[in-house]
């Protein structure tokens, strides 16, 4: 005989379920959170438990004013995190920008060989900036693009990916709206300003945040784009103080307090967006 | 002058689909003109066609009097209700109804005046600022005729406006729609599978099937006067009764089912030819007036259908089974014999073969 959980059971049991899993998700974070309040030392002999140690504040205060990372020829890491943010924010706004126009045009334009023009962006998925790196730098460094906005973003912003799934946006729209849109009069680039884009809204959010995420998380290009330390992402700098740390300069705890500060402005994106999305998956009717 | 000609017009697809033959239609003004017939006949294509939303193959689209085949639907005068609505889902009602106006450069005071006129002509004032997705279908279905309207085109579009409304809605948006055509006297162009409301809303028919115009006329007339069988059968519900059969030597007629029948007044019938006979349902009736022709037939009542004001009864007539539709005569009961008679001037002739009506 199968017997039912009651209510109550099936209740209790699914939020351990959920429980552990976020666990699961959280334990790194708060071991990195735990670890940043030791001092490098107590991390690598293994003196680190569950819970906060005595250095939290010294460590947080040293990696904020700069006075534990100069020392290690660093940059300030304030300074990382406005040229990251900078660098993420151009490029989510410049590959939204760049794939809303090209899926807009390979979804509602009749033009010559059209399929081969979607194809042709589409192939450039086959080639991400890790494998076109080094003619990219060349063509780069020829155009005087080293320490600039523009040379650690431009590369990156064509979009293959958000050209296609905005264009799985746009097909989801009815035709008739597109039709009556032509009956009222509106020209294409009206019809896009006034109909396509705010029926979007909901794909450019989610776009938002993954964009912005990958632009937050680039290392190699910014690597190789950037020579002065001034123009560190955050990114860079936890590479170079896990480097360090490795190095033997036991300075973890500085790492652990500078990987948490970065996760800070991408949390704020998905919180700020999360909003959004969820407000455009349950208001928006097509 | 007609208020939209259509000359020589058709529509072929890419891969060889016709969707329309060649087609020659003049839609009088100001009239409610109904495109009837199955799906796939053509009709939506028509419509499209007129619209400018679809390019036709051969053949030229006159809009009172102008050429507009090159034009793009904007600047045909005209306006289209849809049947899904096509109502923008993040603008406000008054944004919807305004868009067309604001994109053709009209000052926002007359906008805003237009907007307030055609709202209240609908009913729709208090919802102006709502959201289409807070509007019950009713009332969304009137802001996509208010859309259409405040722009006052020449000519009118209904592609199955009613087609997903409920059945007691729909009842009352047919008399609204038709009422406001009448007020407004726009050429009206108004295409549906329902012959129901083709039937009742039309001033002039036109029956399409297999992407070519069957029969056109006023509603009465083509239900009175069916060209061929499938007219006859896809106008009137319940729909035509057919029986098929032979001409006698006395000109009588031996129905394939059984019973025989006097066919008098059609000369023209050779003995021994095969002949489709139509009666409508209600061009049966109970019981044997005398003297008439057809006036003694038995039928057996199988089930009796009740409608309210009338009663549909399913009878066995001979083989074959009928459709009548009786008053609320007395009791009637599944399995009784009935005397029924036929109104032979209701009777109609169709050639078995082509379908063609015999006169």
């Amino acid at each position: 005989m199968v017997r039912r959980a009651t209510p109550a059971l099936r209740r209790a049991m699914s939020h351990v379920l959920l429980g552990a899993a976020a666990a699961v998700l959280i334990l790194p974070v708060w071991f990195a959170l735990v670890a940043s309040t030791y001092n490098g030392a107590d991390f690598l002999g293994g003196r680190v438990g569950m819970w906060f140690g005595q250095h939290g504040v010294a460590t947080y205060q040293a990696v904020i004013t700069g006075h534990g990372t100069i020392a290690m020829a660093l940059p300030n890491i304030g300074q990382a995190l406005i040229t990251s943010t900078i660098m993420a924010v151009l490029i989510t706004v410049g590959k939204i920008a760049i794939s809303l126009p090209s899926a807009f045009a390979v979804t509602y334009f009749e033009f010559p060989l059209r399929g081969l023009w979607f194809a042709l962006i589409f192939l450039t998925l086959l080639l991400p900036i890790e494998v076109r790196i080094v003619p990219t730098f060349q063509v780069a460094a020829n155009f005087h693009l080293l320490n600039s906005f523009t040379g650690l973003t431009l590369p990156l912003i064509a979009s293959a990916t958000a050209t296609f799934l905005f264009r799985q946006t746009f097909l989801s729209i009815p035709e008739e709206l597109t039709e009556a849109a032509r009956l009222d009069g509106a020209s294409p680039l009206q019809f896009f300003v006034d109909i396509v884009i705010p029926m979007s809204r909901t794909s450019i959010a989610a776009l938002t945040v993954i964009l912005f995420i990958y632009g937050w998380n680039q290392y190699l290009w910014p690597l190789l784009i950037t020579t002065k330390t001034s123009w560190s992402t955050i990114v860079m700098v936890i590479g170079r103080l896990s480097q360090t740390a490795a190095e033997g300069d036991p300075v973890w705890n500085y790492t652990m307090a500078t990987a948490l500060l970065a996760l800070v402005p991408p949390v704020f994106v998905v919180v700020a967006m999360q909003r959004l999305f969820v407000r455009g998956l349950t208001e928006t009717e097509k | 002058m007609a208020g939209i000609e259509l000359g020589n017009v058709s529509k072929i697809y890419q891969g060889g689909v016709t969707a329309l033959k060649p087609t020659t239609l003049a839609i009088p003004e100001g009239a409610l003109t109904v495109l009837v017939g199955p799906s796939g006949c053509g009709k939506s294509t028509l419509l499209r066609i007129i619209a400018g939303l679809e390019t036709p193959t051969t053949g030229t689209v006159t809009i009172a009097g102008r050429d507009v085949t090159t034009l793009e639907p904007a600047d045909r005068d005209i306006a289209m209700v849809f049947q899904n609505y096509a109502l923008y889902p993040h603008m406000s009602v008054y944004d919807n109804m305004a868009y067309g106006l604001k994109n053709r450069g009209t000052p926002r005071a007359d906008i805003a005046a237009l907007v307030t006129e055609a709202a209240k002509m609908l009913g729709i004032e208090p919802l102006l600022q709502r959201k289409p997705r807070a509007l019950s279908g009713g009332q969304r279905q009137r802001v996509a005729m208010g859309r259409a309207i405040v722009r006052r085109p020449k000519v009118f579009l209904f592609d199955e406006p009613l087609s997903n409304l409920d059945a007691k809605l729909r009842g009352e948006m047919r008399v609204e729609i038709r009422t406001l055509q009448q007020r407004l006297g726009v050429t009206s162009v108004y295409v549906t599978h329902d012959q129901l409301e083709a039937m009742t809303m039309a001033d002039h028919l036109v029956v399409l099937r297999d992407g070519a115009i069957v029969q056109q006329g006023p509603p009465g007339q083509v239900y009175d006067e069916p060209e061929d069988v499938f007219v006859a059968g896809f106008l009137g519900a319940p729909p035509i009764n057919l029986l098929n059969g032979t001409v006698n030597h006395d000109a009588s007629f031996q129905l394939d089912c059984g019973p025989r029948v006097d066919l008098p007044g059609h000369s023209s019938l050779k003995p021994g030819q095969k002949v489709m006979l139509g009666i409508r349902a209600e061009a049966i009736g109970l019981g044997s007036p005398t003297p008439a022709p057809n006036a003694n037939q038995q039928a057996t009542l199988e089930l009796v259908e009740e409608l309210g004001p009338s009663r549909l009864l399913h009878l066995r007539f001979g083989t074959a089974k009928i459709i009548a539709m009786a008053g609320r005569e007395p009791t009637l009961r599944a399995g009784e014999r009935l005397a029924i008679h036929f109104e032979t001037k209701a009777l109609k002739l169709f050639d078995p073969a082509s379908g063609k009506a015999l006169r």
